[in-house]
């Protein structure tokens, strides 16, 4: 196939997709309105065909990236002939417009998912649910075909026949260059790194699933079905957002700390507080949403917080994408942002007349028993998790805010973040050891202390055992004896509910503690997150308070100290290989005098057709172990003297910030496995209804 | 070879999104409603909340979370409520009860429930009242009586 015929036929199953968007958006709701299903399951099929016509776009568009057809202007920019395979197929979403189409194919999936999961239920919510993905989904198609650059055609959109203005439509994955470049400009070398292939695409499942549950909270403020049918409904879709959400976060955190070379994973970069954001409000709605669940309280505030949850998610992307705020991220700066700013206040005001219409039906049923409960330790938590969110969100658009006010572009860095959310993280801490020896409705005095005494004593002893052997930084003696604290207070809880059922049911111990978890899966699966998170502030504690670091430049043999590590410098080695040249550093590492193996810290250049993109990376190299990873960076060189100058960095614990990760998946796994009692009243429900309508 | 694809293309998605219009509206299993009244929906709801707090408080009692004083004032106060809630229940006219959830019988339920599970249409009764339990009930709802299977 040509490029020009790749080029429409990706482009007209865009056109297409917008249009059969925007029928179905119409459709479903008229349908609901006048109660006509022949209506609505045209809407349907429109809803599937913009499935269909989404993956075909996307497949156009990833065969062209493979094929190099670089008459395509995306594949011009986003590839190059020297790029290895993965690298052209993680194009799609290394641009702005191929990852604008990433996600729009990902919401029309999941709208087509949604439909599939709820043909025989939600009968009365399905068609606004619908009716509401379809104008997300036609928003982010439009940006992809008819958006114009404001500057511009003003703020319409541009005819694509328009060829005066056809050169102004941003979003565009299938412009067309006036000539065939011979090679393309290829991926930002920065991209280039296999945690960059996985990070976006969990980023993006997270944002794009957030729609799902919001788009239900809509169609309940619509329709006035305002009890918890739509959030158990929605309850696995938060999970699987969240899961990906946090993913996304690793991922992103792990390509930072071997890819950006300066020696962490976190730098409270605007684009990384934008993935911070959601997820915290996200958390925040998967605890808050179990008290309206229980206790019927909290309506308004779950509503809010999903709301806010999606409008970060989109947030998220307008940061990343408008270039408005500097970031090592902005990878593809754009004209978008007028856009996504009309999108974010549209969706705003529209939930928000919703709300304050429903505000009458919204009445909580039940009000707090006693100030000392569990449900208020868990209303403390979500403020402190908005709190976090809020106080990000300041500090990420103050550069904005100060530029509007004085003029001057004030830039807040890490020290405000650090200063600001220290604190509020370290009682969100405290606060995941005390939630769980709390009761439900009512705590006294006396219970306290008797559920408080053991974890407290670990506490102090852990503190106590910190400054024997010589640690001397009070927050980090804080945090870590926060963290024993926190995992006595999870490790009592699992032993008790043991012990429980040990009693209760004769159960052996080894069978109690198995049935304990899988008999109350969201419960102890929550738990396990908790201990996931600990095992991950462990990693966090260590590496941002007793992080060590010295810089060398060496010539061949000579050796540079830190700690118990000795680094011998052996040369360098200079390579090409097919899409860069490597310069790496040979060294000799010894710990305590004994040879422990060889590391290889590397730079890579990468040259292009245009000069302005050619670009150099730090490659790191890690020797990672159970308490620190000993972190080496190739600072600079001169080959023809042969020296190189090292940085070399101790960051102790950061392997159990990756393992808290993995063990925070498995426990959203064991909360979000399906349950045969649920599965049994689903099917209960359905026989019900189904005997009903007989 | 392009133009052809890009006609079959809006010509099958034109053809898909119309079909739906020449077929009669009673073949579409589509109600639009979900079947409950919201005034039921609403108390069901707050049953299912009610039962699931006193569940909540006989596992923090046995967690040794909530003292025994506590335990028996909260227990009391959301038995009453329950009371309360199952009163209001009964209490809807039958007609309300008819358009929300028809007077069906847990047997009836139960029974198929039984036959979509793979056929297997034992059903168990309790030995000392009768009462036909569920799949994987281990006690009588009823008396309490242990179930025999």
């Amino acid at each position: 196939m040509t490029d020009f015929a790749m080029a429409d036929l990706g482009y007209v199953s865009l056109l297409l997709s917008l249009i059969l968007s925007l029928y179905a958006a119409g459709a479903a709701f008229y349908a609901a309105r006048r109660k006509r299903p022949q209506i609505f399951a045209s809407a349907r099929n429109a809803i599937f065909l913009v499935a269909a016509f989404t993956t075909l776009s996307v497949g156009v568009l990833v065969s062209a990236l493979i094929t190099h057809q670089f008459r395509i202007e995306y594949v011009a920019v986003q590839t190059n002939l020297a790029q290895p395979l993965l690298y052209d197929i993680s194009a799609l979403w290394g641009g702005q417009e191929g990852s604008l189409l990433f996600w729009a194919w990902l919401l029309a999936v999941f709208t087509a998912v949604v439909l599939i999961q709820n043909h025989d239920k939600n009968q009365e919510l399905l068609p606004y649910v619908v009716s509401g993905l379809a104008v997300s989904e036609a928003f982010f198609l439009a940006l992809l075909t008819i958006a114009a650059d404001p500057s511009i055609a003003g703020f319409f959109v541009a005819l694509p026949l328009n060829p005066q203005l056809a050169g102004s439509l941003v979003g565009n994955p299938f412009r067309m260059l006036d000539f065939t470049p011979p090679d393309g400009n290829g991926l930002n070398p920065l991209l280039q790194n296999p945690g960059m292939f996985i990070h976006p695409v969990t980023q993006y499942l997270g944002y794009v699933a957030f729609t799902i549950p919001f788009a239900f909270a809509m169609a309940a403020l619509f329709t006035g079905r305002l009890s918890d049918v739509w959030i158990r409904t929605t309850r696995r879709w938060t999970l699987f957002a969240w899961l990906f959400l946090s993913l996304g976060l690793l991922f992103g955190m792990q390509w930072a700390y071997v890819e950006l070379g300066w020696g962490g994973y976190w730098g409270w970069d605007p684009v990384e507080n934008a993935s911070l954001m959601p997820w915290l409000t996200a958390t925040a709605f998967l605890h808050s949403v179990m008290i309206q669940e229980r206790r019927g309280m909290l309506k308004v505030w779950n509503l809010v917080l999903v709301m806010l949850t999606f409008i970060l998610s989109i947030l998220g992307t307008f940061i990343t994408r408008s270039g408005v705020i500097q970031s090592v991220h902005a990878f593809g700066v754009s004209s978008l942002g007028p856009w996504f700013l009309a999108f974010l206040a549209l969706t705003l005001l529209s939930f928000l007349y919703l709300l304050f219409n429903r505000v009458d039906r919204l009445k909580e049923e039940n009000e707090l028993d006693s100030l000392i409960s569990r449900e208020s330790s868990f209303l403390l938590n979500n403020l402190i998790l908005v709190g976090a969110a809020f106080a990000t969100l300041w500090g990420t658009i103050f550069p904005m805010v100060s530029e509007g006010i004085t003029g001057k572009k004030v830039t807040v860095g890490a020290p405000f973040f650090n200063q600001v959310n220290g604190p509020i993280f370290l009682a969100l801490i405290v606060l995941i050891g005390v939630c769980p020896l709390i009761g439900w409705r009512r705590a006294t005095a006396e219970n306290l202390m008797r559920n408080f005494l053991r974890p407290f004593a670990v506490s102090v002893v852990a503190a106590l055992a910190l400054i024997a052997v010589g640690v001397r930084e009070w927050y980090g003696v804080v945090a870590f004896s926060a963290v024993a604290f926190v995992l006595t207070t999870i490790g009592l809880e699992f032993y008790r509910g043991t012990l429980a059922r040990h009693r209760q049911y004769n159960e052996n111990l080894v069978a109690a503690a198995v049935n304990l978890v899988t008999n109350n899966r969201r419960r102890y699966g929550g738990y396990i997150v908790h201990i996931g998170v600990i095992l991950g502030v462990i990693g966090i504690a260590g590496s941002s308070f007793y992080q060590v670091d010295t810089q060398a430049n060496l010539k061949p043999g000579e050796t540079v100290q830190l700690k118990q590590y000795t680094v011998q410098y052996d040369g360098l080695q200079v390579y090409p290989t097919a899409s860069h040249d490597a310069v790496t550093a040979r060294l000799t590492i010894f710990e305590n005098g004994n040879r422990v193996g060889t590391l290889s810290p590397e730079k890579d250049y990468y040259t292009s057709p245009d000069p302005n993109q050619s670009q150099s990376t730090t490659e790191v190299a890690v020797r990672t172990t159970a308490l620190e990873d000993l972190y080496i960076i190739l600072a600079g060189f001169d080959s023809t003297a042969g020296t190189a100058t090292l940085k070399v960095i101790i960051n102790p614990l950061v392997v159990w910030l990756w393992i808290g990760f993995g063990v925070l998946v498995g426990g959203t796994l064991i909360a979000a496995w399906p349950d045969p009692r649920e599965e049994h009243a689903l099917v209960r429900a359905r026989v019900k209804e189904a005997l009903a309508q007989a | 070879m392009v133009t052809i694809a890009l006609a079959v293309m809006i010509i099958g998605a034109f053809t898909l999104v119309a079909y739906p219009y020449f077929k009669p509206a009673r073949e579409f299993d589509v109600s639009f409603a979900d079947g409950a009244d919201p005034v039921l929906e609403n108390l069901v709801v707050q049953r299912d909340s009610t039962y699931a707090a006193i569940k909540d408080l006989e596992f923090d009692h046995a967690m040794s979370k909530l003292s025994d004083a506590d335990y028996k004032s909260l227990r009391g106060k959301y038995e009453t409520k329950a009371v309360g809630i199952l009163q209001e229940l009964d209490g809807l006219t039958a007609a309300q009860k008819r358009r929300a959830r028809p007077t069906l019988s847990d047997e009836a339920i139960e029974r198929q429930v039984q036959q979509l599970r793979g056929g297997a249409a034992k059903t168990t009764r309790c030995d000392k009242c009768g009462v036909i339990a569920g799949a994987r009930d281990r006690y009588c709802a009823k008396c309490g009586a242990p179930v025999n299977r």
